[in-house]
């Protein structure tokens, strides 16, 4: 029972990923895409009314927030339907433009089975002047360089890589960069801003190889229609992801209760809808990821009261794996008093102690090769999760935190909340700013509503 | 003398077998373990927590020292003369890495304090007495090599060089010995590397 409920979820992941990243033998994968595609019919229509209500809210919505970096404008007089094969509906696609001025951006809307998906589609063509111009990026011949697909706000769900109009492959973003600075791929976080700016020079290990005149539908779209894109595939990607990921979120244990166990699952809800480090980790814990169908490990939540180290110090949380059993367990005795995005901070902190322990123990090739280089440039004798999560996390923890607090503050209140625990080499200035954030935090949501 | 053969070849025939069992099983590395020792003295390593309250008069009221690991309001309640004195007890007092017996409750466990934020705690598998006068049959190895041979040691400790190989390979047994009453105690244990905070 237990391995087929495997072999479905390690079906629906594959789904996902096979949407655009096709082997280079396709008539021996069991997988039939268009069958799966035509059994779901999930897919509706959205009105055109309705995408014009949305686009125009969201127009509105970056006009009050003068802070928004990404810059995102729809033209709403470009807003179009245009058909899909294998289904009745519709897509509605409009024009839009960011701060990049290198980047085409579409935005894309669809209703799966009734929820609303809305995606901006970047194409980023790479630096030459003939692969730049609008028809070629466009129609996908002769197109070299990167189609990225992101959320409203930017960051990156999937990343494709063409060259001269063939789909080479899906850039695999969760896997680690060697590079640790940046750090670059989806697992770090990273946004559209990043990919345009620093995007790296891919090499073959990134791709999964794909063949360009594969029989899958939709990744032959690309270069067949002037409008569809691979928008189908697009949104079936982002389908099936939320779909995974909610299987992913099963395999957790959650052991917590009260107020601890309502901050987990906001926490954890916002990994469903966008792409975090919450997200990484289910990835990185839900069963048969990283290629390890076999590996039975366990993600577990739970408190105990009175937590101390060696020393009788009072922690806010530790964690220990004990053989497959991946453990973060909180202070009981700390949850009363502290606020829910406190709560919220202790729980990714020891989440990203189990996320680092996950990649260093499953011996992920990438992950090693960065520990190595990190530990080279490096002069740090002791306390090195602790040392590569302030180099490495804090900006990420902050923008999950963000997320969790319903965006109320600013990106560097929620920093200063991720110092917690790592604080120790800061600057008196800096403890005393931190100070003043903890003050205003403490008394933010205290009953996790 | 061909009965003698027959007999031979059939012995043959059957440790070939239990040796292609034994490795398919896995069951070379449960048989075969290396076994290494680790001493703990009843009496210097019983878990000694500081007494704080002799120092109250050096510190604010308010403060909590049990807190400030974590807690960064607490440490900013000293200025910086009473943070020096705090940070030089506390230092005295504490010596890193140093091995902890800790009972609790008819519990006792073992642990390895390795710095504040990492310990290694020894889960006990097996416990059995041993004849003291035994003891000097047993080699026991220094808290250094220990950290040597667990790979995840290496990832937190950022060790240069390691044992990780062998790790696999190695059953880790706790002789506590008590020199008053002149008792020893061998424990079979699994390493556990727990992460504070």
């Amino acid at each position: 029972m237990k391995k087929t409920y495997t072999i479905t979820k390690s079906g629906i992941l594959l789904a996902s990923l096979l949407v655009f990243t096709c082997t280079s033998d396709p008539v021996g994968n069991e997988l039939n895409l268009d069958s799966v595609i035509e059994q779901e019919s999930g897919i509706s229509t959205v009105p055109l009314e309705e995408s014009l209500d949305f686009f125009k809210a969201s127009n509105a919505e970056k006009l009050g927030q003068p802070n928004n970096t990404f810059d995102l404008t729809i033209d709403l007089k470009t807003l179009e339907q245009v058909t899909l094969s294998n289904t009745e509906a519709k897509l509605n696609i409009a024009k839009a433009t960011t701060k990049f001025e290198n980047v085409e951006t579409s935005v894309l809307q669809i209703n799966i089975d009734g929820k609303l998906q809305t995606v901006l589609f970047n194409v980023i063509p790479q630096n030459n002047s003939e692969a730049r111009t609008e028809t070629t990026a466009i129609s996908g011949y002769n197109f070299t360089g990167n189609i990225v697909i992101t959320d409203l706000s930017g960051i990156v769900m999937n990343n494709f890589a063409y060259n001269s109009g063939n789909l080479l492959g899906e850039i695999n973003l969760n896997t680690y960069n060697t590079n640790p600075d940046p750090c670059w791929g989806i697992g770090c976080g990273i946004d559209l801003e990043e990919v345009v700016i620093t995007t790296p020079s891919v090499s073959p290990y990134y791709y999964a190889y794909a063949n360009h005149y594969s029989a899958y539908n939709n990744v032959y779209q690309w270069n067949r229609s002037l409008n569809n894109y691979s928008t189908m595939g697009t949104a079936y990607a982002n389908y099936y992801r939320e779909l995974a990921i909610e299987e992913f979120e099963k395999e957790i244990e959650n052991e917590l209760t009260g107020k601890a166990k309502c901050v987990y699952e906001k926490l954890f809800g916002i990994g469903m809808t966008s792409h975090n480090l919450i997200t990484e980790t289910l990835i990185a814990f839900g069963d048969g990821n990283f290629g390890d169908f076999n590996n039975e490990f366990h993600l577990i939540y739970r408190a105990e009261a009175n937590l101390t180290n060696s020393s009788g110090n009072m922690l806010l949380g530790r964690f220990r794996r004990v053989n497959n059993d991946y453990i973060v367990t909180l202070n009981a005795s700390q949850i009363d008093n502290r606020s829910s995005l406190e709560i919220a901070t202790t729980i990714l902190h020891e989440s990203i102690h189990a996320l680092l322990r996950r990649h260093y123990t499953i011996g992920n090739d990438s992950f090693l090769s960065l520990f190595g280089e990190y530990m080279k440039n490096t002069n740090s004798s002791n306390d090195i999760t602790h040392a590569i999560m302030r180099e490495h996390y804090i900006a990420r923890m902050a923008r999950v935190l963000k997320q969790f607090d319903n965006n109320r503050e600013n990106i560097d209140f929620y920093e200063d909340l991720a110092w917690e625990g790592l604080h120790q080499f800061l600057t008196q200035e800096e403890i005393d700013r931190i100070l003043d954030t903890l003050q205003l935090a403490r008394y933010s949501d205290t009953d996790c509503n | 003398m061909r009965l003698f053969i027959k007999k031979i070849g059939y012995l043959l025939i059957l440790v070939i077998i239990a040796l292609v069992v034994i490795y398919h099983n896995n069951l070379d590395k449960i048989i075969f373990k290396e076994k290494v020792y680790i001493l703990f003295n009843a009496d210097n390593d019983s878990n000694q927590l500081l007494d704080w309250s002799k120092f109250d008069t050096l510190f604010p009221k308010s403060f909590d020292p049990k807190r400030v690991l974590v807690n960064i309001p607490e440490y900013s309640k000293l200025d910086k003369e009473q943070g020096s004195k705090y940070d030089s007890i506390k230092n005295n007092f504490y010596q890193y890495p140093r091995k902890i017996i800790d009972i609790n409750e008819e519990t006792k466990t073992y642990s390895i304090a390795v710095i504040p934020e990492i310990t290694i705690q020894f889960n006990v598998r097996v416990t059995r007495r041993i004849e003291f006068d035994e003891l000097n049959s047993y080699e026991f190895i220094e808290l250094d090599s220990i950290f040597q041979m667990m790979p995840e040691m290496k990832y937190l400790l950022g060790l240069k060089k390691n044992l990780a190989s062998k790790y696999d390979n190695i059953q880790f047994n706790i002789i506590e010995i008590d020199e008053k009453h002149k008792t020893a105690t061998l424990c079979i244990v699994e390493p556990i590397i727990i992460e504070n905070n």
